[in-house]
C-alpha cells in the first residue's frame, strides 16, 4: 500500500487520492468528492476525471494525473499548482483569472505543488497517510518515486541514506520539502523517517518506464539533470484555508499549508489492489472516518509505522464511524460507489472482500413491466423524468413491478380501433394455434378481395414498454412507414419497434396507425 | 353470428362399469370431459367441469378469460371434493372484432378436430406422456397408438396443469365440423375412419351416433363420446351468438343398435 500513500494534514478542501489521479476540491464538495472517488480509484484518464469535476461545478478545483512519464496539471480557480522539475526549478500553474481552467503538462517534472509554494525549511512535514480515499485536508503531498533511491535527492526528498523508506511512505516524516532543499539530500534524510523493507518493495514498480524520456514540447519544465529526478515525482496539493496544522512535525509547514498529503504513485495495478483492499470500502468513503483514523498516527508522527497506520485505520473506523453528515442516514455508502453510474468498468479484484453484487431485480410476470409511479399513480418508464399522462416530475425511487399500462391502440383503415392491452394479430382470416389462455390475442379480420392479406398477416404486440409489430410470414408482406424515414418493408417473420405515428401498410388498401393511448 | 347444429353420443364401452365421460352441448359451449379416478372420483369431477361451464354461461361475455376461471374454479372443486381429475376439450363461439370464431381448449387427452372441406384436422395437441415423446421426436404417431403408456396424461383439472388452458382461435367458417371427443373414441378409430363416418352422415347426431358405435364395435375399452357441432351459417355481427343459434339434434339422439348411455341434458331452465 505504501506506494499509493499519500499524506495530508486535516482541512476544509475535499481530497480524492487515487494512484494515479489527485483531485481537491474546494468548498462544501463531498458529494461530489464521493462520486469522484470510483474514476479517481480506477485511474480514470484525466480527461474523465475533469469531466466528472466540472459536471458538479465546483468554484476551484485541482486536478492532478501522472501518467507514464508525465504530470498533467488542471487547475480552476485560486489554488495554484507548483510544479517542481527534476532539476528543482519550479513553475506555478493557477487557474486564477481564467474563465475555464489551466492545464499544463511537466514530461520532467519530479514535484508538483498545488497552493502556495513551500519555504524552504519546512522539508519535514508530519503528514498523515491516504493510501487512497476521501479525505477533507488542507494540504496534501504525493511522492512518486522510481528506481530504488535516486528519486529522493532529485526531488528533494528523504535523504540519500533512507532513500527506501521515503518513497513508499513519504508522510510519514514528511518530505515536504521546499524546492530549495530539494538538491540536499540531507535534509530529509536528517529527519526521522522510518525505515521498513516492505516499504521498499513498490518502488520498483513505481515508475512505469523509467528510461522513457519525454520530449519536453517547449513545456517551461527543466530538462533533468539529475538522473535520479525522472525517477520521482512528488505532487504537493495545497488547500489554501484557516486550519490548524493538525501535525507539529519537527519540520513545520509554512504557514499558509494546511495540511500536506504525501503519497507514492503507484504505476502498478497489483500495487493498487493491495491499497484498496486494505481499506474497507465504506471507511475509504468516509471523509470523517479517515480523518478520524489519522488521529493515532500523528501522534505517533515520525516514528509511526506507516505501514500500519492503514490497517489500524482500518477496523478502528469501522467501528465507529458513523455515516457522514452530509448523507442522509440509513443510505448505504456502498451505493456510491457501487452503482456503477458512470459505467466504469473494474477488475473483480478491485472489489472490496466480501462486495457481493447486487441482485438484479427478477422479470416481471407476463404481462407486468417495471414502472417509476407518478406522484398521481401513473405508471411510467423507470426513471422517466415526467409523467407521460400528467407530466408531474416523477420522484426518483426503485422501479416497482405493476401491469403494463396501455401502451396505445391501433386504428384501421376500415374504421376499427384496437387496445394493445394484448396482442392483436390481424389479417383477413386470422388464426392462433396453441397458445395458453393468458397470452390469447386479439384477431382482427380485415377484407382483401384480391388476397393480398394473408390470413394472418401481422401481429402487434407490447414488448416491455415497446410496441412491436412483427409480420407473421405474409405472402405479400407488410411495409411500415415512419414520417422522418424510408418505408421498410418487413421480411417475412421480421419484427420492428413501432412508434405513435407510424404507418403499417399490408396491401389491398388495407393499413393501420399506431396510436397513444391517451 | 354464427348458426350452429350439433349432435351428440356418449358410450361407457365394453368393459368400463360406469361412463365417466361427460359432456355439454350448450351453445356457445361445447366440451368433453373425461373422468379419471377410483370409485366414483371420475364421474364426479367430469361432471363438476361440465357442472361449472353450464352453471356460468351467461354470466359474462364468453371469451378465453371465462374459459380458464371455468376449469380453475371446478379444479378447485375437485380438489375440495372427491379427489381425481377430468380432462376437458371445448370449442366457445367468440367474436373478435364482430366476427365469430371458435375458441377451442383443452386440457388432457381429449381431443378436438375440425373437418373442412372434406379434410379432418386434429386442432388440439394431447397433454401425455405419449405427446411428448412424439414432440421430442422419439416416438412416430402411428406407433403412439399402441404405445403401452398412452394413457398416462400429464394435465387435467383438478389434478395438474390447470390453471391455463392450451387455446386455439378457428375463424368460424360456414360448412365446416368440429368434432370433440374422448380417447374412447380417438383411441379405437385412426383419423381416415373418423373422417369417413363424419363425411358419411350429414345430419350432426348421426355421425355422432356413428362415432361411438364404431368405437365401441372397434374395441369399445374406454367409454366413449362425442360432440359434433355443425356450422351452418355466418354473418359479420355483434349480436350474442348463443341467442341466434339454430338447435339442433342434442336432446333428442337417435337411438343406437347397441347400448347408449343419454347425453346429458343441455336445456337451460
Amino acid at each position: 500500500m505504501s506506494s499509493t500513500a499519500v499524506g495530508y494534514l486535516p482541512g476544509d478542501a475535499w481530497l480524492v487520492a487515487g494512484s494515479s489521479v489527485l483531485v481537491s476540491l474546494a468548498g462544501p464538495a463531498q458529494e461530489s468528492a464521493l462520486a469522484l472517488w470510483p474514476l479517481v480509484r480506477d485511474g480514470a484518464p484525466a480527461a474523465d476525471v475533469v469531466a466528472a469535476v466540472t459536471a458538479s461545478r465546483p468554484a476551484a478545483w485541482v486536478v492532478v494525473s501522472v501518467e507514464p512519464g508525465l504530470a498533467r496539471v488542471l487547475v480552476r480557480g485560486e489554488p495554484g499548482v507548483t510544479v517542481v522539475g527534476a532539476d528543482g526549478t519550479r513553475e506555478v500553474v493557477t487557474g486564477s483569472g481564467l474563465i475555464t481552467w489551466a492545464e499544463r503538462v511537466f514530461p520532467h517534472a519530479v514535484e508538483v505543488e498545488i497552493g502556495e509554494p513551500l519555504v524552504s525549511g519546512d522539508a519535514a512535514v508530519a503528514l498523515l497517510p491516504v493510501p487512497a480515499g476521501v479525505v477533507r485536508a488542507g494540504f496534501a503531498r504525493w511522492s512518486l518515486a522510481a528506481g530504488a533511491e535516486p528519486a529522493r535527492p532529485a526531488a528533494g526528498a528523504p535523504a540519500p541514506g533512507a532513500p527506501e523508506t521515503a518513497a513508499p511512505d513519504p508522510m510519514e516524516p514528511p518530505p515536504a520539502t521546499p524546492a530549495s532543499e530539494r538538491g540536499d539530500p540531507t535534509t530529509a534524510g536528517a529527519h526521522p523517517i522510518p525505515t521498513r523493507e516492505h516499504a521498499v518493495e513498490p518502488e520498483p514498480d513505481i515508475r512505469p518506464e523509467p528510461d522513457v524520456e519525454l520530449e519536453p514540447e517547449g513545456e517551461p519544465a527543466p530538462e533533468p539533470d539529475d538522473t535520479a529526478g525522472d525517477d520521482a515525482v512528488t505532487v504537493i496539493a495545497m488547500v489554501p484555508r484557516h486550519a490548524a496544522p493538525a501535525v507539529s512535525g519537527p519540520p513545520t509547514l509554512t504557514p499558509e499549508a494546511e495540511s500536506v498529503v504525501s503519497a507514492v504513485l503507484p504505476e502498478q495495478g497489483a500495487h493498487r489492489a493491495d491499497v484498496t483492499q486494505s481499506v474497507p470500502l465504506d471507511e475509504e468513503l468516509d471523509p470523517r472516518g479517515a480523518d478520524r483514523a489519522v488521529g493515532p498516527t500523528i501522534g505517533a508522527s515520525g516514528d509511526a509505522a506507516p505501514p500500519d497506520a492503514a490497517p489500524d485505520l482500518a477496523p478502528e473506523t469501522t467501528a465507529t464511524t458513523a455515516p457522514t453528515s452530509g448523507r442522509p442516514a440509513g443510505q448505504p455508502t456502498g451505493n456510491v460507489l457501487l452503482g456503477d453510474h458512470d459505467g466504469i468498468t473494474m477488475l473483480a479484484e478491485d472489489l472490496p472482500a466480501g462486495f457481493v453484487p447486487p441482485r438484479l431485480p427478477p422479470e416481471p410476470p407476463p404481462g407486468w413491466v417495471y414502472a417509476s409511479m407518478c406522484p398521481s399513480g401513473h405508471a411510467n418508464q423507470p426513471h422517466a423524468g415526467n409523467c407521460r399522462i400528467c407530466g408531474q416530475p416523477i420522484p426518483p425511487a426503485d422501479p416497482v413491478a405493476t401491469p403494463r399500462p396501455l401502451l396505445g391502440r391501433v386504428r384501421l383503415s376500415t374504421g376499427t380501433v384496437v387496445d394493445l392491452d394484448r396482442r392483436v394479430v390481424i389479417g383477413r382470416s386470422p388464426t392462433v394455434t396453441r397458445v395458453s389462455s393468458s397470452e390469447l390475442p386479439r384477431l382482427v379480420t380485415v377484407p382483401s378481395p384480391l388476397q393480398d392479406v394473408s390470413r394472418s398477416h401481422v401481429e402487434i404486440r407490447a414488448d416491455d414498454w415497446h410496441l412491436v409489430v412483427a409480420d407473421l410470414h405474409s405472402t405479400n408482406g407488410t411495409v411500415v412507414r415512419a414520417p422522418d424515414r424510408p418505408e421498410q418493408l418487413l421480411h417475412p417473420g421480421q419484427e420492428l419497434v413501432v412508434e405513435p405515428g407510424w404507418v403499417v401498410d399490408l396491401g389491398d388498401g388495407i393499413t393501420f396507425v399506431i396510436e397513444t393511448a391517451g | 353470428m354464427m348458426q350452429v347444429a350439433w349432435g351428440t353420443a356418449t358410450d361407457r364401452g365394453r368393459y368400463r362399469r360406469t361412463n365417466e365421460d361427460a359432456l355439454l352441448a350448450e351453445p356457445p359451449v361445447f366440451l368433453v370431459s373425461d373422468g379419471m379416478g377410483g370409485h366414483a372420483a371420475g364421474e364426479v369431477a367430469a361432471a363438476i367441469v361440465v357442472d361449472e361451464f353450464r352453471s356460468r354461461a351467461g354470466e359474462v361475455e364468453v371469451e378465453a378469460d371465462w374459459v380458464t376461471r371455468c376449469i380453475i374454479s371446478a379444479g378447485r372443486r375437485i380438489r375440495d371434493g372427491v379427489r381425481g381429475g377430468a380432462t376437458v376439450v371445448g370449442a366457445a363461439v367468440v367474436t373478435h372484432s364482430g366476427e365469430p370464431y371458435w375458441l377451442a381448449f383443452n386440457i388432457g387427452d381429449s381431443r378436438v378436430y375440425r373437418l373442412a372441406e372434406g379434410e379432418l384436422t386434429q386442432i388440439s395437441v394431447d397433454h401425455s406422456y405419449v405427446q411428448e415423446l412424439v414432440d421430442a421426436g422419439e416416438l412416430s404417431v402411428a406407433d403412439s397408438r399402441h404405445h403401452p403408456q398412452r394413457n398416462v396424461i400429464t394435465r387435467a383439472v383438478g389434478l395438474a396443469g390447470d390453471g391455463d388452458p392450451d387455446c386455439w382461435l378457428i375463424p368460424g367458417r360456414e360448412g365446416d365440423r368440429l368434432l370433440l371427443c374422448s380417447d374412447g373414441v380417438s383411441g379405437e378409430l385412426d383419423d381416415a375412419a373418423m373422417a369417413t363416418l363424419l363425411s358419411e352422415h350429414v345430419h350432426p347426431q348421426r355421425a355422432a351416433d356413428a362415432l361411438i358405435r364404431a368405437a365401441v364395435s372397434a374395441g369399445g375399452r374406454d367409454n366413449a363420446t362425442a360432440v359434433v357441432v355443425d356450422v351452418l351459417a355466418v354473418a359479420a355481427g355483434t349480436d350474442p351468438v348463443a341467442t341466434t343459434v339454430r338447435r339442433s339434434g342434442g336432446a333428442t339422439n337417435g337411438v343406437p343398435d347397441i347400448e347408449l348411455t343419454r347425453p346429458r341434458r343441455v336445456d337451460r331452465a
